[in-house]
This record gives structure tokens, C-alpha cells and sequence, in this order.
């Protein structure tokens, strides 16, 4: 395509609510702090949106123009950036292998009981590799698109819970139980992982938006109204199915979904709303595999990145087949591992690319005078 | 040009697919469940609707729905073997009701419990009931006139019942649940039984009779202590209690105003809250219930075009209702010691430090629990006539 | 093209093409063998009328006016040709000196034929082609140039009411198969100085008149240009109907979806123009294509905007939910009542079940049954002779009704499913776009019946992302839901009053935004008063 590619603000505000609502939405994520699990996603958002803002923004700020891959070449040297680069390409392999795992372990607890995982994978990759060979123009004009129907089926979600008289206030009490420790406890590897720190892989797709200005206002207005929704998910949660059942429920918002029931026509609705919940992290897969490719090209320095898509889709579709057998494997993963191996990648070597620009900056000035 | 060839390759896979199809007419729908305890295992049975006669030209020779007992060594175990007995693959995601049998209840109800909270496709909106002096499996086997099954019986009686009567309240699995594993409140389910004969009342006859040889009913709470049920209610406490979790939308209340002779009044509206107050060294409660209602029978003499007059008569039903739940309240804590009103729940949410000292000796903690009841009774309505039809004047 | 190639092979043997026709030809001094000439050309076709008329005294000089019968006015050929040259013949005297004068054609051009539209020419090439569109020829002995002469008149259908897109309320004119009478349908409506048309010829054999029209100022200039690179490139034997041409303009010719909005009334044709779109007349068919077309547009007819706002806005909407209904009612009873029984309320599961207990097939085969019987039908109820459609109604009501559920082929629900699919799929203004939903809506079966929702959702996000992918000449498909334009939104899923819609859609106009004057606002205030006098009276 000669033209080029140009993304606007609304749409790129479009698909990182999309990206970080991904499978948040349905893990209930937070549970850890019980019945203060939406403080602790309040908190984890706030250390967020100073991530995303500060670190993130300042990245930017000086590189407006470039992909993070070409960002690392130019603060670390073309090898050591290029090495730094693929590493972050495993990193993303295994963050999308872990969320096609939660989309496979949805539709068959919910929608597809007994269906073979290949099928299911094979079947979701091929929408993928569709998608993300149209071009990130195309993912962003569907992504609004299924903004609205989103935000619907959230807002006709929370009507049917509250006319189906299950809620109770009570289980949102006492508040702060046991102090501040465990909600920070639970917000810590939130930040990190669920939802707000994966957004260091827009730092490949700012390079697409057509206007450079107010793209971080933007996406920090989306970190906000992802809280929004998230919190208000999570609050839902706590009132309608109790504490109890999200520390044991494979996929609490499924669970709360079920209890809608609206003069027994509107009913078990869940085979609908994990559609609602797919779709999202079909974004989130795509965005990530999109960001996969487009990485490995400018690695290689090949022209079309759509020559990586179909290798990188397989290997995604091999590991979440071979590497991960099981839910609890999976959950233990999710909750346990990840964060503390995205730690480097989301936070430590975008701050040390800070710390150089702010340090470059500061030299120049020095010598200018 | 590439996605084309992708779409050949989808083909074989849409050609084999449907692993987890079903087709309507190779699987029954069960619309209730009930779990017995019998000396070596579970009695699961399945009330299963047989759907050319459940539909509204169906001939109505045979039963719409039948029911299949299997024994197992455990629940899960017990179900599973019904696929022995039933032609086609059971689905359970229809079920409303699941009734266990009190021997289960008494003995733990947990083990049952989890084989049914697990399975996915389970609604947790169904309803539990205790099935009272029969056997759980006696009440699906009923047949009943207007509903075309017991099941369907059963889950729009309760409902009836909750608007008109609010002696018992639904309740659902999920609700049960979150009972049973918050540690400041207790559990309570409503019990279902059976009047009449057993034998005739599973005969398709039984729903052509004018009077059905059985019926069912719907009866008083069943109380839990952790998962093990520990008494019945009577008709009386379990509408105090009901008072007392704010479940009551609409009852009647009598006032004996003479030999044999009633005031009752038909409540329209009622509103209990609970507060605690934590300040001192035992937390105090003040219960407060606000009644709206009108008048549905007057068999004494009493001007009610004076207000005065009905004043007085609202003081008397204030005093019937306050002792209602005085009595209510008094036999939670004595005699069967269990805080199915979530007494704790109060005080948690008030003040948790607290709580935590009292958690570890909560029954002792409840049984001496002070509390203070405020009723408050208002008429809004006498009723289409006002004052009670007198043959005085003869 | 094997057409194409064939019409080549047999002309080669004739010399007389390659001799005059081929490289442009001048004509000959000589009337008779100029004649001659074009008998040969044509192959003498009994059509083909050649009238001479004596203009020298003696005798021997000639003229001769050259027509094709049928596609001429002959009455016009008789009254203000051959009869004004007969009687200017007549009434001057013609000597030698005259006809001998090269101006005698000028002459005869500029005061004797009372035509408006008359050129002079000089080459076969040129000659054979406007005689072969209903010109008429003059050619002249002793001169090799003749004159063309503006007398098309053919039977044509005459302006009758569209067949296609009907409507209540608006006009009734349609186009018909003369670009001439189309062009003059949007004069009529349209009478800016800035209407553009331009017109081109396309078709090597067929030589159609395809004419382009936009407002100058109003349509985007790239647009244009593209639009006249792509004719310019398009190389073909014929064009017959614009399909053709829509086929041949654009891209992605495997899409499903409609990527030209096709419409045979000029209203509409005027509407969009005035939006900044572009029209392409072809001659030979009412059809006009309007570009660039949205997916929005098919959802929208131009009798909303006759109708109070709110009721268009209705109707609206009703399309949309007409949309999904066409789409995925078949697919979605499959994955309910194979995959997710759960979802219908117990009493609704029962009774279905029980419709469903005597029919001995899959869900999926009962609802391939009966659709593609129900597409059959509708297909043999468009091909078939008028005479025997009462037949085919009979049947089919038979086949689609009770009878199939009689016999325990279908379950009643089927044919409930069956009757509004067929009913939503036919309430999209434009014929057109019923087609794609037709064929997806089988799609939609196949995958919900391997893979109940996950398959329909899977099915609609490839459908999105495909919608989105597309472009109709440089403008997104799904514009103005994406990318996203909220001012559009006045117009897209509701209509609201005309006196809210300021501005013309900017994503195709290029700078003359603005569409109605604010002042409008002064209007609205004198009516107000206008009002309260009348209250007063």
C-alpha cells in the first residue's frame, strides 16, 4: 500500500480500552484483596496511568516518529538494541500465548464444552491472521466498531443484573478490613501485568497516528475509563456472586453474568456476554501479534511485516497447546509468574531508555554551555 | 489470495466439527433435581419433561414429565449412572428446583452441594428446598394440575408464595452459597413437602382429578448450622424471620380481638432495617420495622371512620407484630442458636476489630445479644367498605 | 474476449476495413464509390437506407443522406432534411458555380438544415460510428466531406415509474435505457452551472455512451481523477448494463458487498450528487452507479428524508435490526438449539423441543432445507413468465408451509425462521444488497452448526474486519462508524430534522461545506411569531 498508514486519536483511544479489558474483565482480577478488590484496581490504575504517562510518554515524547525497536537501536547501539528487541518478541510470543490460553479455556467452559483445544486455537488464529493482515487501519476501524457494541452489552449488562434483584450492598462492607497491605499487596502485580502495563507494546503502534499531539492524554483517558468499566465489573462482582465464589471461580464475571435473570426471558446470558468479553481479548491477541510482526521487520529489515504473521501465529497456536496443559497451570502462570517476568520489559528497560534521554539531554545542554 | 487457500484449509474442520453438539431431540431437558441420602450412598433423581407431551397440543394421556432415581456412592456418581436408565443425554442447564432430603441436610449438606455448584452447566439461580417428611425424590414424582409438572410447579409456587404469603422466601444456589461460606451469617433454605397419598399422587390421574389425591406445599424454613440443617421453623417464627431479613413483601397479620373473632391486616409494604450500635462493650441492636398494610378483615366492632380508633387498632397490631418478633428472635437465640439474620454481617460491616474479637466465640456472643424492636404500623387503606358489617341494628 | 476475438478473425479477411477503416480513411470525392464504400462497410444491411437527391440542374450531381432505419426520427429526416434540402434545392438556384464552390457544404450547413446539432466530417471511421448511433450522413458528390447530423430518435421505453425501488411518497420518474433522457432527468433537477457530464465511450464493439456526472466544486477532485484513470484503463469488447462497469472499476471484485450504490432514480442520483458523489450513466440500462458508495448508504432511502424525522429514524433503525435479523436468525436458532439450550426460557426450550421431536433431521439440515428452498423458490418466482407465477406461489406457499410440517421435514419454529429471513431480507432499499446477506447468511449456518456462538462471533468479526478493509475509491466502507465521525451520526442511524444538518458529509466534498445557512434560524424565529399572531386572531 502506497498510502500511509494513518490512525486517528478516537481510534487509537478504541483499541487500547480494547487491549486492556482484554481477559481483565472476565478474571475478576484483584480478588486477592476480597471485598476491596476495585481499590486495589483504583490504585494499580493510578501507578498506571504514572507509567504510562511518565515512562512511556517520555519515550515518546522524543521519539515520535519511531518504532520502539528503532528507539532501542538508537539509545543502545544497533546490536545490543536489535538483541533487546527480540527478547521483547519472545516476551509478547508468551503474553499472547497466555491469552489465546484464556480465550480456549472460555469458549470451552462456556460455550464449547468438549471441543478440542487445536480446533479451537486454529480457529481463533485464522481470525487473527485475517485481521492482522489487513493492517493495524483496518483492526482500529473494526475496534470502533465493536467500541459501541461493547460499551453496550456493559451497560445492558449492568441494567439486567440490577433487575434481576441480586445484588447486595453488604458484601462491599467493611471496607479496608485488614488496612491498606493486602490491597496493595493485590494491586502490585496488577499494574505490572493486568491491564495497565502491557500498554508498553503501543509504544510500536504510536508511530501510526496520524496527529502526534495529545496521543498520551488520549491514552491515558483510556487507562481511565478501563478502570472505570473494570471497577465497575469487579463492584459488580463483589455484590452479586460474594467474595467467596471469585477466589473460586474459574471466570467470576461468567459467574455473575449467570445470575442475570430478568423476569425469566432475559437469562443466562453468559454464552453471549464471554462473546463480549472474546472480543476484546481477540483485540488484545491481535494488537499483540500485529506488534510481533512489526517488530520482526524492523529486526530483519524486511519490507511486509504480513510475511511473519502465519510463522508467528503457529508457534503462538504450538506453545498454548504444548506449554500450558492445564487451568490451574495457566492461572498459576498468570497470576505468579508473568508479572514478575514482564517486570523488565514493561518497566525496567523503558525507564533505563528514560533515564538515557533524560541523561543525553542533559549533556547536551551541559555542553551547549 | 492467501486467506482463500486458508479458507479450504477451515473446511475439514467445519466438516468434523460439533463435539459439543446436541440436538434438541437427543437430549432431555430436566427441569429438577433431588438428592437423597440413603444408608450406602445417594439417590439421585431426575424430573425429566418429555417434550411431545409438554407442549400445548399435546394428546395429555401420558405424564409430562417422569422421573428416574439411581443409586450411587456419591452424588456425582448417582448422576451419572441415571444415563443407564434414560435414553437420550440429560441437560441440566433447565433445572430450577433441587430439593434435598432433610437426613442429607442434617448430615451435611456440602457433599452434595459441591457436585452440583460445580457443574457448569447448572444455573446458579436455581432454587434449593428441603424436602420435609417425605422423601426429596416423593415430591418430583407428583403430579400436578396447571403446571404440566411438579418442577415448573414448584419454581412458580415459591414465587406465588414470596408475593402473597412471604412465610418462605426463595432461595437460590447462589445465595446458599455465599451463606455457607461467609462466616457472620448462617444458612437457611425453605422446606417443601407433600399432603396426601403418595402412592395415587404420581399417577397421571392425579392432575385430571378435581381434588388431587397429593398436592404439594410449600413449608417453613429449615435452619443451618454451618452445612448441617438443625430444625424446622414453624409457620410463625418463619414469618418473623422473614420480617426480620426484610424478605416480607406481602402478608397478613392477625389480631384476636375477641373469642374467635379477627382484625387481620393485609400487609402492603414492610420494611425491617437493623442497626448496630458497636460503642459499647456488647453491640447492641435496634431493629426497626415499618409496616404499610391495609385492612382485610374486621370482626369487631370499631368506628374506623376516627382516626383515633385507628390508631388505637395500629397500636394493636404493632404489639402483635413486635411480639412476633420478639418470640422470633428469642428462639434463634435460645433454642436453636443459629444467626441466620446475619447479626454478625452487622457488626463486621460496623466494626471489623470488633468482630474479630467476638468471631471466635460468635454463638455465645449471639445468644446473650441485646437488641431493641420498634414496630410501626400504619393503615393506609380500611379496605373497599370501612367499618365492620354489624347485624346490630336487626 | 473470445467474443471479441472472434468478431477480429472474421473481419480480417475484408480488405475494405483495413483499407478505410481501420487508419481513419478520408472520404472520397466520389458520392458513388463513397456509397459504395459504406455498403461495403456495413455489409449492406436492408436497415440501411441511402436517399439521393439530385442538385444540379443536369443532373449529375448529387447528394445523398445516409440513415439507419429505426434508429433515426423519420420524421424528422423527412421533414427538416429531405424536405428543406429539397426545398432549398427548388427554390435557389443552384448553378454549377455553386456546387463547384468548396463553402456549398457550409452553405448547405449553415442556412438550409434547420438542426441544432450538425458537424462536419471527413473520415469513414467517424462516419460509420454516427451512423451507427442515429445520426444522419450527408455526403456530397464531388466533395470528400460530409455532414453529421443530430437525428437520433429511437423507440424507447419512455419515462415510466421505477420498477425497482418504489417508494409512497416522491417522484415517480425512473431512468430509462437513453443516457440522453437519464442526463435530462438530472438537468431537470439539477440546473447548476457547476453539473458536470462528461461523457466517454467504452466498448470496442458496443461503443456505449458512459457518461460521468458531479458537481464541480462539490465532488473531491481525486476521486474524479481516479474514477476517470480507471474508465480510461478499461478495455473490453461491451458493455451492456453497468454491471459491467462495476465490476470492471473496482478492486476487490470478490467482495460479497456492494462497493457502487446502483439506483434507477434520479431523485437519488440528485441526492447524492449533491452529497459530492459521482455518477456514471451508462447507456443501454436505467441503472446508474453512484460513487463512492458506504456501507450506511444502503440503510438509508430517499424517502426517509420525505417523512417527519422521527418516523424516518424508526424506519431506520428497523433496517438495522432487519440487517442482523437476515443474517443471523437461522445461524443463531442452530447454536442455541444445538449448543446453548440454556439460553431460551425453560417454558420456550419445551415447547420447541417438542415441534422438534418428530422431525427426524439435524437442525442444521432442516435449516438448509428449507432456505435453499425458499431461495429456489425466490429465484424461479424473478425468472419465470408472469403467466405461471400463480403456479409457483401455490407451490411454494405448500412447500414453505404447512405440508413440510405435516410431514415431519421441518418443525413449525423452521418455518417461522424461514419467513423472516425472507421478510428482512427484502426491506433494504436497494435490491441489491439483499444479495450479500443472502449468501453470508449460509455461512453464518455452516458455522454455527460446527460451532454454535464462537462460530457466529468468529464469523462476524472476519465479516467486520472485512467491511472495514474495504474502500469504495479511497473512502472507507464503514465510514462514518470507522472511522468514527459524529457529526454523520445526524444521518446515519436516525435522520434528524433537515434544519439540524448544516454540513454536507466533509469526507467527500472537498471545501463547500456548508449545505443549508444558518439563517435558516430567521425562519424559524418569524414562524414563531408568526405563531403567536395566529393564536392572537
Amino acid at each position: 500500500m502506497t498510502e500511509k498508514i494513518n490512525i486517528s486519536k478516537f481510534q487509537l483511544y478504541v483499541i487500547m480500552f480494547h487491549y486492556m479489558l482484554g481477559p481483565a474483565s472476565v478474571l475478576c482480577i484483584g480478588g486477592e484483596a476480597n471485598q476491596d478488590a476495585w481499590i486495589a484496581i483504583i490504585i494499580a490504575s493510578i501507578i498506571g496511568i504514572i507509567n504510562f504517562s511518565l515512562i512511556y510518554g517520555t519515550i515518546y515524547k522524543y521519539n515520535n516518529e519511531l518504532s520502539f525497536v528503532k528507539v532501542l537501536e538508537k539509545y543502545f547501539g544497533v546490536i545490543i538494541g536489535k538483541i533487546i528487541s527480540s527478547i521483547y518478541v519472545i516476551y509478547f510470543l508468551l503474553t499472547s500465548v497466555l491469552i489465546i490460553r484464556h480465550i480456549y479455556e472460555m469458549v470451552t467452559m462456556y460455550l464449547l464444552v468438549g471441543t478440542p483445544i487445536i480446533v479451537i486455537i486454529f480457529l481463533n488464529l485464522l481470525m487473527i491472521i485475517y485481521a492482522v493482515n489487513k493492517g493495524i487501519e483496518t483492526i482500529a476501524r473494526a475496534g470502533e466498531i465493536y467500541f459501541f457494541a461493547t460499551i453496550g452489552a456493559y451497560i445492558s449488562f449492568i441494567l439486567f443484573l440490577t433487575l434481576s434483584d441480586v445484588i447486595d450492598i453488604n458484601n462491599l462492607f467493611p471496607v479496608l478490613e485488614n488496612g491498606l497491605k493486602p490491597v496493595i499487596k493485590a494491586s502490585l502485580p496488577l499494574f505490572i501485568i493486568y491491564p495497565f502495563g502491557e500498554l508498553v507494546s503501543f509504544l510500536y503502534i504510536f508511530q501510526y497516528l496520524n496527529k502526534t499531539k495529545g496521543t498520551i492524554k488520549t491514552g491515558t483517558f483510556a487507562i481511565f475509563s478501563a478502570t472505570i468499566i473494570i471497577t465497575i465489573i469487579t463492584i459488580l462482582n463483589i455484590v452479586t456472586i460474594g467474595v467467596y465464589l471469585i477466589h473460586n471461580s474459574a471466570y467470576p464475571t461468567m459467574k455473575m453474568i449467570r445470575l442475570i435473570n430478568v423476569e425469566n426471558i432475559i437469562q443466562r446470558l453468559d454464552s453471549l456476554a464471554v462473546l463480549i468479553f472474546l472480543t476484546s481479548s481477540f483485540f488484545k491477541l491481535i494488537i499483540f501479534i500485529f506488534v510481533i510482526c512489526n517488530s520482526i521487520r524492523d529486526i530483519t529489515g524486511v519490507k511486509k511485516y504480513q510475511y511473519f504473521i502465519i510463522p508467528a501465529a503457529i508457534i503462538i497456536g504450538i506453545i498454548s497447546i504444548l506449554l500450558i496443559t492445564s487451568y490451574t497451570k495457566l492461572i498459576y502462570v498468570t497470576k505468579f509468574v508473568e508479572p514478575y517476568v514482564s517486570l523488565p520489559f514493561e518497566l525496567i528497560i523503558p525507564l533505563i531508555v528514560v533515564i538515557i534521554i533524560v541523561l543525553r539531554k542533559f549533556l547536551h545542554k551541559f555542553k551547549e554551555t | 489470495m492467501k486467506i482463500k487457500y486458508f479458507c479450504i484449509f477451515l473446511l475439514p474442520f467445519l466438516l468434523t466439527g460439533c463435539w459439543s453438539a446436541n440436538e434438541l431431540n437427543e437430549l432431555t431437558l430436566i427441569t429438577s433435581m433431588a438428592i437423597d441420602k440413603e444408608e450406602d450412598g445417594y439417590l439421585v433423581t431426575l424430573a425429566i419433561t418429555v417434550p411431545s407431551e409438554a407442549t400445548i397440543n399435546a394428546p395429555g394421556r401420558s405424564a409430562s414429565t417422569v422421573v428416574s432415581s439411581t443409586r450411587g456412592i456419591n452424588a456425582c456418581d448417582a448422576f451419572r449412572r441415571t444415563s443407564s436408565k434414560i435414553s437420550r443425554t440429560p441437560n441440566l442447564s433447565h433445572i430450577q428446583n433441587i430439593i434435598i432430603s432433610e437426613e442429607l441436610a442434617k448430615e451435611g449438606i456440602l457433599p452434595a452441594i459441591d457436585c452440583i455448584i460445580r457443574d457448569d452447566q447448572l444455573r446458579p439461580t436455581s432454587f434449593l428446598f428441603i424436602a420435609k417428611g417425605v422423601k426429596a425424590k416423593d415430591v418430583l414424582a407428583i403430579n400436578t394440575s396447571i403446571e404440566h409438572s411438579a418442577s415448573s410447579k414448584i419454581s412458580q409456587m415459591i414465587k406465588n408464595a414470596e408475593v402473597n404469603y412471604s412465610i418462605v422466601n426463595a432461595v437460590s444456589l447462589v445465595e446458599f452459597i455465599n451463606s455457607l461460606t461467609t462466616p457472620d451469617k448462617e444458612a437457611y433454605l425453605p422446606g417443601i413437602g407433600v399432603y396426601g397419598d403418595l402412592e395415587k399422587g404420581n399417577t397421571v390421574d392425579n392432575s385430571q382429578d378435581v381434588a388431587p389425591s397429593a398436592i404439594i406445599y410449600l413449608a417453613p424454613y429449615a435452619l443451618f448450622k454451618k452445612d448441617k440443617m438443625i430444625a424446622w421453623l414453624d409457620d410463625y417464627t418463619s414469618k418473623g424471620v422473614n420480617f426480620l431479613l426484610n424478605d416480607v413483601k406481602s402478608t397478613m397479620i392477625n389480631y384476636q380481638c375477641d373469642n374467635d373473632r379477627y382484625f387481620v391486616l393485609n400487609v402492603r409494604k414492610a420494611k425491617t432495617k437493623i442497626k448496630v450500635n458497636t460503642k459499647g462493650k456488647v453491640p447492641k441492636f435496634t431493629i426497626s420495622a415499618d409496616i404499610k398494610g391495609t385492612i382485610c378483615q374486621a370482626d369487631c366492632r370499631l368506628d374506623l371512620t376516627k382516626t383515633s380508633k385507628v390508631k388505637e387498632l395500629e397500636n394493636k397490631f404493632q404489639r402483635v407484630i413486635k411480639q412476633q418478633l420478639q418470640k422470633t428472635m428469642a428462639n434463634l437465640q435460645t433454642n436453636y442458636t443459629s444467626d441466620v439474620l446475619g447479626l454478625g454481617g452487622y457488626i463486621h460491616r460496623k466494626d471489623h476489630k470488633l468482630w474479630k474479637n467476638l468471631n471466635k466465640d460468635w454463638e455465645e456472643v449471639f445468644k446473650n445479644l441485646q437488641y431493641e424492636i420498634e414496630v410501626k404500623v400504619t393503615i393506609v387503606q380500611p379496605g373497599a367498605i370501612i367499618n365492620p358489617i354489624t347485624n346490630d341494628d336487626k | 474476449m473470445s467474443f471479441f476475438n472472434l468478431w477480429k478473425k472474421t473481419n480480417k479477411k475484408s480488405d475494405i476495413l483495413q483499407e478505410y477503416y481501420g487508419e481513419a480513411k478520408k472520404l472520397k470525392k466520389s458520392l458513388s464509390e463513397n456509397i459504395k464504400i459504406i455498403k461495403d462497410l456495413l455489409g449492406n444491411p436492408n436497415d440501411l437506407i441511402i436517399r439521393e437527391i439530385v442538385i444540379s440542374e443536369k443532373g449529375d450531381k448529387k447528394l445523398a443522406v445516409i440513415v439507419i432505419d429505426g434508429l433515426t426520427n423519420a420524421l424528422f429526416v423527412h421533414d427538416f432534411i429531405l424536405k428543406e434540402l429539397m426545398l432549398a434545392i427548388r427554390t435557389t438556384d443552384l448553378d454549377d458555380e455553386i456546387i463547384k464552390n468548396t463553402k456549398f457544404v457550409n452553405i448547405i450547413k449553415n442556412h438550409s438544415l434547420p438542426i441544432s446539432d450538425i458537424d462536419n466530417l471527413d473520415d469513414f471511421k467517424k462516419l460509420c460510428e454516427k451512423l451507427l448511433s442515429g445520426d444522419t450522413i450527408i455526403l456530397f458528390d464531388g466533395y470528400n466531406q460530409g455532414l453529421v447530423l443530430d437525428t437520433k430518435g429511437w423507440k424507447d421505453r419512455g419515462v415510466s415509474e421505477p420498477s425497482a425501488e418504489t417508494v409512497v411518497r416522491g417522484a415517480r420518474d425512473s431512468f430509462n435505457e437513453t443516457i440522453r433522457t437519464s442526463t435530462m432527468l438530472i438537468r431537470r433537477r439539477i440546473k447548476d452551472i457547476n453539473l458536470r457530464i462528461e461523457n466517454k465511450i467504452i466498448g470496442e464493439v458496443t461503443k456505449t455512451n458512459v457518461s460521468v456526472v458531479y458537481i464541480d466544486g462539490l465532488a473531491n477532485e481525486k476521486i474524479i481523477n481516479d474514477l476517470k484513470k480507471r474508465l480510461e484503463a478499461i478495455s473490453i469488447d461491451g458493455i451492456l448494463e453497468s454491471g459491467y462497469l462495476e465490476e470492471l472499476l473496482i478492486n476487490k471484485a470478490y467482495s460479497l458487498f456492494p462497493s457502487m450504490y446502483t439506483t434507477e432514480r434520479p431523485d437519488k442520483v440528485c441526492a447524492n450528487l449533491l452529497e459530492g458523489r459521482i455518477a456514471i450513466l451508462t447507456d443501454g440500462t436505467p441503472f446508474v452507479l453512484v460513487i463512492p458508495a458506504v456501507f450506511i448508504q444502503f440503510f438509508q432511502s430517499t424517502e426517509d428524508y420525505f417523512q417527519r424525522s422521527i418516523f424516518s429514524s424508526f424506519i431506520r433503525l428497523l433496517r438495522f435490526l432487519s440487517f442482523f435479523l437476515a443474517l443471523l436468525t437461522p445461524a443463531v436458532y442452530i447454536a442455541i438449539t444445538t449448543f446453548h439450550q440454556e439460553m431460551l426460557p425453560t417454558n420456550l426450550i419445551i415447547s420447541i423441543s417438542g415441534q422438534r421431536e418428530s422431525v427426524p433431521f439435524p437442525a442444521l439440515i432442516e435449516v438448509l432445507f428449507m432456505e435453499l428452498t425458499f431461495e429456489i423458490l425466490r429465484e424461479a418466482g424473478l425468472r419465470m413468465p408472469r403467466a405461471i407465477g400463480q403456479a409457483i406461489s401455490i407451490v411454494g406457499a405448500l412447500a414453505l408451509g404447512e405440508a413440510a410440517v405435516n410431514a415431519g421435514i421441518v418443525s413449525t419454529i423452521m418455518i417461522i425462521i424461514v419467513s423472516i429471513t425472507a421478510i428482512t431480507s427484502l426491506i433494504f432499499p436497494e435490491y441489491n444488497f439483499s444479495n450479500p446477506i443472502r449468501l453470508l447468511r449460509f455461512m453464518f449456518i455452516i458455522l454455527s452448526a460446527a460451532f454454535g456462538l464462537y462460530g457466529i462471533a468468529l464469523g462476524l468479526m472476519f465479516l467486520t474486519m472485512h467491511l472495514c478493509s474495504l474502500k469504495s475509491f479511497g473512502i472507507p466502507y464503514m465510514y462514518p462508524l470507522a472511522p468514527f465521525n459524529f457529526k454523520a451520526m445526524k444521518d446515519t442511524f436516525i435522520r434528524t430534522p433537515i434544519n439540524t444538518q448544516f454540513r454536507r458529509p466533509s469526507i467527500f466534498v472537498e471545501d463547500d461545506l456548508v449545505k443549508q445557512n444558518k439563517n435558516n434560524e430567521v425562519i424559524k424565529q418569524t414562524s414563531k411569531k408568526g405563531s403567536e399572531l395566529e393564536s392572537e386572531n
